[in-house]
């Protein structure tokens, strides 16, 4: 207590405090006379000498702390370890094992002071440290509150660390202006506790926190103003940068023999800077901390703490490439091979180790992206060459990015950096445990385009830099580049339909549809059966002989009709009327709705209705829907006119031509004829439709026969209707016969004949058709009855097979 | 003018032949004789359409010098001239304006006819038979026969169920049975039809053997 108090009363202008305890110390010593908190930086890796700052400090601490932080980031190896920044997760476990160290410290502390005078002070710098208030306003209430502020501002870094996952470099310039604040505070206070503490000339060890460890008491024992002067004189500043940015004491000692074991393994790393270092005057494990990398450690040949071994060594692997061994066997595997295709085929195997990725890529600066470039590598390499030899420059250029800081998420932000991977920066938080999403299956099927392009591909580590050209230097700003190269063929998905076996029913009806109608399709020609064409030979030849027997025999086996119809009575007595009763020549309107295939019937029926008409020198005007209709009207009237050579047929038969429109131009002529008809007939023709003394429809259509029946009964009622037609058109013609629309018929060649008898024409013609006609009527009779009993018989036998059998 | 008939004759006797050697099977003379027919048909039937509607009724009119008649024939030339639309897909519409007129009008005068020509005096027919002053008041059988016949063959053209009637619904045995006797009249309707149309068609042979035997005699 004695030789502190004597540092202090010496010091008592450039004093410093303990981060950890708030306590004073003196100005060159290297670890907190109170809880042994290393006073000086341990991370100051990059200088191989003495850095500027530190001599301006010595000048002027208070000012020029902060000049020499802001001004120079490469002058410090706050800055050095801030290029150098080590993942989050590196952070979490520093942080973790500093924790130890410090509640050991604490705990063996304890032990050996359990009640000090100034335990309740202590205790309040360690809540006032936990509640992480910055400022300086509560200066006074003792160097406690810096410990409490200080690891509060260290959750607070370790959360924002977390949540923004790779955004070191703000955090670390934020860290920066936090330490820089604390250095001033604390600097500021540094007198005034320190006087307080020469006042009080006692041990100021933490209340409940334990005893402190043995090496510092015996370094605060040990401890001469000889070996304070070896120490740096103000390394404060960088160690309470890297406090700030690692929240890690770094204990330091002077003597190599009063420093703990843990502190030991770090002089292993330490080469020769370690005589740099006691040339300047200083420990050299000091100035290594101060401005060398963790090499540097050695020099002073003292040791130190595990924990800080680790930093350092994790804080030189950050400078450079990871080694192979660090890196998963995945990724080293990988190295090897070229381009980041493979990563990404591994990366997209490897989903599940996706998180483990991060971690690798955290510790081994990105192998999986930018560490398998070798060009980044060479970077690297450069820039730790280039921090070694002193040169204080940009550690790197924005098209020199290492890759351990692509997951800075600021840069990644820029133009440069504008893809990155959601599932990546996702980072599991204590506070939020929300798992990352996952798109469902069905919605996964409907983007092919994952199919083609692996997720992989999207990836930023996945990116590639361009080495040539105008677009040398940036990334990933050829995106098709990574298409290419990531492209896979489109998974293979089944296509077996899910139907129901209904389904499957109709399906395999309409295939048996389509199947059967391609059979029918491909048949041959049937094999023509002889019995079929025997039996078609001998019909018409057995027809076709009996017919012509008949016409040329003119047996009289055959009667003529007897009983005649009442139609045929009915027409018969009109045709007589219209020639008997009236004075002048009637007029007769023709109607013909024939297309010729009947014409040799129809000649039959109207041959002596004509030669009737044409003993009264009639007026036969000839009219038809059909084109051909006058045309087969006028050659029955020139056949019926043959025995009337006296009649005029220029003169009595007009043709008033096809009237087309059907019913339409049937009831436009029965209402205007003289619009319809052909206009040369116009004046041979009466001048109204009622002047007609009757219409003589010759007909073999039925339907054209309707038309015109249904038009006059329509718009001429009055008009006497007779009718000539075809056996094939009387059957329809028979019921507007029955309700008197037809005044008279003559039906077929049945009723020509009753007609020829009713008259008593003797047409040689007419009954040789008679007679062929029955002859003909009995073949058919005797082929019906033979074909009705040959399928009658076929039908029994096939009854009565089923039943023997 | 008599060598003219003997050619024509000619021609008639080889032209007939050539048809009726469809009794053996189809062959090339049955069809040179069928598509001589049809083109002759044709071309006749174009004659026609020309000399006896085009120029009488659309194109004179127009030089007869009658202002009337000219505007009715005007608008039925644009309509004509709409009508030729049809062949063009991007015109087509036009040329339902004239179809639409044709159709209508077509179809009011059929039905017209219809109704008053066929449905009403054939109701009027039916009936007479059951009237005691009508002449046929002795038919009352044949009235009935008609009645019943016309009432089951409507019946069998009922393909409507209405679920409120029994009789309708051809579950229904005595709607079976119904349907079966309107199938009876149809079926003697179809085999009166059939018959005739067999004996029409007897009657064409029987005009060309009349022709071939008046042929051969001839000689």
């Amino acid at each position: 207590m004695a030789q502190i108090a004597l540092i202090v009363a010496k010091t008592m202008k450039n004093m410093k405090i303990c981060p950890l305890c708030k306590k004073e110390n003196l100005e060159d010593a290297a670890i907190c006379i109170n809880c042994g908190f290393d006073l000086n930086p341990s991370f100051s890796a990059d200088q191989p000498d003495q850095p500027d700052w530190l001599e301006s400090f010595r000048n002027d601490p208070e000012s020029n702390v902060r000049d020499s932080l802001t001004s120079d980031p490469n002058s410090s190896g706050l800055d050095s370890s801030s290029e150098d920044s080590p993942d989050w997760l590196a952070r979490v476990r520093e942080r973790k094992h500093v924790d130890e160290e410090f509640e050991a410290i604490q705990d063996n502390h304890n032990l050996q002071n359990p009640v000090l005078p100034n335990s309740k002070g202590t205790n309040e710098l360690i809540d006032s440290f936990r509640n992480n208030s910055l400022s300086t306003s509560a200066e006074n209430a003792g160097a406690d509150d810096l410990i409490d502020r200080l690891r509060n501002a260290e959750d607070d870094n370790y959360s924002s660390e977390i949540s923004a996952e790779s955004g070191l470099s703000n955090k670390i310039s934020s860290e920066d202006a936090a330490d820089l604040t604390i250095d001033d505070d604390w600097i500021s206070r540094f007198s005034q506790i320190e006087n307080s503490s020469s006042e009080e000339p006692q041990k100021v060890i933490p209340k409940n926190r334990g005893s402190i460890p043995a090496w510092i008491q015996q370094q605060a024992a040990d401890r001469t103003p000889g070996t304070t002067e070896d120490s740096p004189e103000n390394p404060v500043a960088e160690w309470i940068e890297k406090y700030g940015t690692r929240d890690e004491p770094a204990p330091e000692s002077g003597d190599e023999s009063k420093i703990p074991d843990w502190i030991q393994p770090l002089d292993d790393e330490d080469t020769g800077d370690l005589e740099n270092g006691e040339e300047e005057g200083f420990p050299a494990w000091l100035a290594d901390k101060d401005s060398l990398p963790p090499a540097s450690m050695e020099t002073g040949g003292q040791s130190q703490p595990d924990w800080i071994d680790e930093i350092n060594q994790q804080t030189v692997d950050e400078d450079q490439p990871a080694p192979e061994e660090i890196l998963p066997d995945w990724i080293t595997e990988d190295s090897s091979e070229d381009s980041s295709e493979q990563v990404s085929t591994v990366l997209a195997k490897k989903d599940i180790e996706e998180s483990e990725v991060k971690k690798t890529q955290s510790k081994a600066p990105l192998k999986t992206t930018m560490g398998l470039d070798e060009n980044v590598g060479k970077k690297a390499g450069k820039i730790e060459s280039d921090r070694s030899e002193g040169i204080a420059k940009p550690p790197f250029q924005l098209d020199q990015v290492p890759s351990w800081l692509e997951n800075n998420e600021d840069l990644i932000n820029t133009s440069f950096f504008e893809d990155k991977e959601t599932k990546e920066a996702f980072v599991p938080d204590s506070t939020n445990q929300i798992e990352p999403g996952e798109l469902p299956a069905w919605l996964k099927a409907m983007r092919p385009l994952e199919a083609i392009i692996p997720a992989i591909s999207r990836l930023t580590e996945n990116k590639h830099i361009e080495r040539s050209g105008p677009l040398a230097g940036l990334k990933g700003v050829l995106s098709s580049q990574d298409s290419n190269q990531t492209y896979s063929p489109p998974p293979m998905y089944t296509s077996t339909l899910n139907i129901t076996e209904k389904e499957m029913n109709q399906a395999a009806i309409l295939d048996q549809l389509f199947t059967e109608d391609v059979d029918i399709q491909t048949k041959h020609n049937p094999i023509v059966d002889i019995g079929a064409f025997i039996i078609r030979l001998i019909i018409p030849i057995l027809l076709v002989g009996l017919l012509v027997f008949s016409s040329l025999t003119q047996t009289g086996l055959i009667e003529r009709p007897i009983l005649f119809p009442s139609e045929t009575v009915r027409f018969a007595s009109i045709i007589n009327g219209l020639i008997l009763n009236s004075e002048a020549a009637p007029q007769i309107l023709v109607v013909m709705e024939s297309e010729g295939a009947s014409q040799a019937e129809l000649e039959i029926l109207t041959r002596s209705v004509f030669e009737r008409l044409m003993l009264k020198d009639s007026a036969l005007s000839i009219i038809s829907s059909t084109p051909n209709g006058t045309l087969l009207g006028e050659n029955l009237i020139q056949t019926a006119a043959v025995k009337h050579p006296g009649y005029d047929l220029d003169k009595r038969v007009t043709n008033l031509g096809y009237l087309p429109g059907g019913s339409s131009g049937i009831q436009g002529f029965l209402l205007d004829n003289s619009e319809t008809i052909y206009p040369s007939a116009i004046d041979e023709v009466p001048d109204s439709f009622s002047n007609f003394s009757a219409v003589l429809m010759i007909t073999d259509n039925a339907e054209s026969a309707k038309l015109w029946i249904e038009q006059i009964t329509l718009h001429r009622p009055q008009t006497v209707m007779l009718v000539a037609a075809a056996a094939q058109s009387v059957p329809m013609l028979m019921p507007y016969l029955e309700s008197n629309q037809i005044d008279g018929m003559e039906a077929g060649l049945y009723g020509a004949a009753s007609y020829a008898q009713l008259i008593q024409n003797e047409d040689s013609s007419l009954w040789s058709f008679w007679n062929m006609q029955k002859t003909g009527v009995s073949v058919f009779i005797l082929l019906i009855i033979a074909g009705g009993l040959w399928y009658l018989a076929q039908f029994l036998l096939k009854s009565k097979l089923p039943k023997s059998r | 003018m008599i060598q003219a008939q003997l050619i024509w004759s000619i021609i008639s006797f080889i032209l007939t032949l050539m048809v009726m050697s469809y009794f053996i099977k189809d062959n090339p003379l049955f069809k040179l004789a069928t598509y001589l027919f049809v083109g002759v048909t044709t071309g006749y039937i174009a004659v026609i359409l020309v000399y006896q509607v085009f120029l009488p009724k659309l194109i004179n009119p127009f030089f007869s010098g009658d202002q009337q008649q000219i505007l009715f024939v005007g608008i039925a030339f644009i309509l004509c001239l709409l009508l030729l639309t049809k062949f063009s897909s991007r015109f087509n519409r036009w040329g339902s304006i004239p179809m639409a007129i044709v159709v209508g009008v077509g179809a009011a005068t059929i039905i017209l006819g219809s109704i008053f020509g066929t449905f009403f005096p054939q109701i009027d027919s039916t009936s007479d038979y059951f009237q005691l002053a009508n002449n046929n008041q002795g038919n009352f059988l044949l009235g009935l026969y008609v009645l019943i016949g016309s009432i089951l063959t409507l019946l069998y053209f009922q393909f409507t169920t209405i679920p409120s009637i029994k009789l309708s619904n051809n579950d229904s045995k005595l709607y079976r049975t119904i349907r079966s006797a309107g199938k009876v009249f149809i079926g003697i309707t179809l085999g009166s039809i059939f018959a005739s149309v067999i004996l029409s068609a007897l009657m064409a042979l029987i005009g060309r053997i009349d022709f071939l035997i008046t042929f051969v005699k001839s000689f």
